[in-house]
């Protein structure tokens, strides 16, 4: 069998912060691969490093030492990442589809073409009717919803998740994981997903790394075999949901303690 | 249904009010002139003042001030936007331009705009010149330091995002930048207008020969005071009705401002 390069290679990657003062090391040596289609999540302690790893990934970020390599497909015009931000990322002077097409607005692509692409996963994420609101006009679980099909419209290789979901409520917060296994069923992306979260982490993806505090390391790496397509609210009442959330728990726990400790 | 009906009652009640109360202090303005309470020599009533407009219209001579003015104003507040806008971008995306010009800014601009016109027309000369260059410059400093700061207070986010989506220069200007400081180019715009009228009037106070400064002037000077209310009269109107068209500009450009 041949042996296939992982799309997404990251290996002794470190990264610390300067300023005039200080040093603070964010990342100290984190290795990780992930396959083509595959749907990562990384869960730690807030400070943990986890959103700096995917920032490098993202390519917004330097690396202080070590390497962050996505693969990307020769032959393929498609950007190589795209990323969901925390929350306020959309742009408050773009309506919902502005906004949503921005990503290929700046490769370029005609409006008549660009609005055709982004017009089905509007209405994937139930957004059509507000198609030409302004952002100050949607509530918070719309907004991710537009921040969800700005990625997904760009049609990257991969798509980088930084806490997405981060700020919305319970509900809102299960019924935007729902759409966004819906949406990723489809085809399929390389998703590299960070949380603080470990249900989020479980009810998403294929695997959950879990990072020491910091600075980050890996400490766990488990492979979550659920079936798919997965329904969120019945996954989440299961016995084996249960049983392998507590575990990760009593892994993370200690580092939490940690990250608690070094706060003070 | 009921508290409907008496909303709309107060709310024509406010309007009435708002109206009402210019009115009512022109009435009493008028009656304390016929009861000579106010010294005509100082004080014309509001009948003389109409009066006198309806002459200064009639012989056109209104409009020539009117037009003296405008154009000062105008071409002034062009040639001090355009660069203030172009500058304060620069300065606003750019250390290096940033730490270059501020010095020389922060130096300049609290210098009284009105205390360099003796400069002015001896570079520009007595003409429109000076006055249209004052104008410009007051205008210039405003526009420049709120365009720099509308730059530089967009969030750092939205230049992530920018960059994650590979925005090409020139689009990133216009679709992130440009927008993204809008808000605060305005405000540089509404200050403008304010200052630009203020130094205006003092420019043709001293060193024109048309004009509604020079109205209120020469009007004073001469002792025809109702003229001289006139003059007060035309620009504050002046006053409202470009703040008004601002108004109504910002809105067609900032669609998404709130409320």
């Amino acid at each position: 069998m041949f042996d296939i390069p992982p799309k997404i290679e990251l290996s002794e990657l470190r990264k610390t912060f300067r300023n005039r003062q200080t040093a603070t090391r964010a990342l100290d040596g984190m290795d990780l691969t992930v396959k083509e289609g595959e749907f990562v999540c990384i869960v730690g302690p807030s400070g943990c490093g986890k959103t700096t790893a995917l920032r490098i990934l993202a390519g917004l970020e330097d690396a202080t030492s070590g390497s962050a390599i996505i693969r990307s497909s020769e032959k393929s015009d498609r950007p190589v990442n795209s990323m969901v931000f925390q929350d306020q990322s959309l742009f408050p002077w773009l309506t919902t589809i502005e906004n949503a097409a921005f990503g290929l607005e700046m490769r370029g692509i005609s409006k008549q073409q660009r609005y055709e692409m982004t017009e089905p996963i509007l209405d994937m994420v139930g957004l059509t009717k507000y198609r030409d609101h302004y952002p100050h006009q949607l509530s918070g679980g719309m907004k991710q919803r537009v921040s969800l099909a700005r990625a997904f419209a760009n049609d990257p290789e991969v798509l980088l998740m930084d806490e997405p979901f981060a700020a919305l409520d319970a509900q809102n917060k299960l019924i935007l994981q729902d759409e966004l296994l819906w949406i990723w069923e489809s085809d399929r992306k390389t998703v590299v997903f960070v949380t603080h979260a470990i249900d989020e982490a479980l009810v998403l993806g294929d695997r959950v790394i879990v990072m020491t505090a910091s600075p980050g390391q890996i400490k766990d790496d488990i492979v979550v075999n659920f079936d798919r397509p997965r329904d969120v609210a019945t996954l989440k009442a299961s016995r084996e949901f249960g049983d392998i959330s507590l575990r990760i728990w009593r892994t993370l726990e200690d580092e939490v303690q940690k990250a608690r400790s070094a706060d003070v | 249904m009921y508290r409907e009906k008496n909303k709309l009652s107060s709310d024509a009640q406010e309007r009435a009010l708002t109206i009402l109360s210019p009115v009512a202090i022109l009435a009493i303005w008028q009656l304390a002139s016929w009861g000579n309470l106010l010294d005509p020599r100082f004080v014309p009533s509001p009948l003389k003042i109409i009066g006198a407009s309806w002459e200064l219209i009639v012989t056109g001579e209104l409009w020539q001030h009117i037009s003296a003015s405008l154009l000062r104003i105008c071409i002034g507040f062009v040639l001090g936007v355009v660069p203030g806008i172009i500058i304060g971008m620069l300065m606003g995306l750019n250390r290096l331009v940033r730490a270059t010009l501020d010095p020389i800014v922060a130096a300049t601009y609290p210098i009284p705009k009105i205390a360099i016109l003796p400069l002015l027309m001896l570079l520009f000369g007595i003409g429109e010149g000076s006055k249209i260059a004052i104008v410009a410059i007051a205008v210039f400093f405003l526009v420049l330091i709120n365009t720099m700061l509308g730059v530089r207070e967009i969030g750092s986010i939205y230049f992530d995002v920018a960059r994650n989506f590979k925005a090409p220069r020139l689009k990133f200007f216009w679709r992130v930048i440009l927008p993204g400081a809008m808000p605060s180019i305005f405000a540089g715009l509404r200050l403008s207008l304010g200052v630009a009228l203020i130094v205006l009037v003092a420019a043709e106070f001293v060193a024109a020969n048309a004009g509604i400064g020079y109205l209120i002037w020469s009007s004073w000077e001469t002792l025809v005071i109702e003229n001289m209310f006139v003059g007060i009269i035309v620009i504050t109107v002046l006053g409202v009705v470009s703040t008004f068209l601002l108004k109504e500009l910002e809105r067609l450009l900032i669609p998404w401002k709130r409320g």
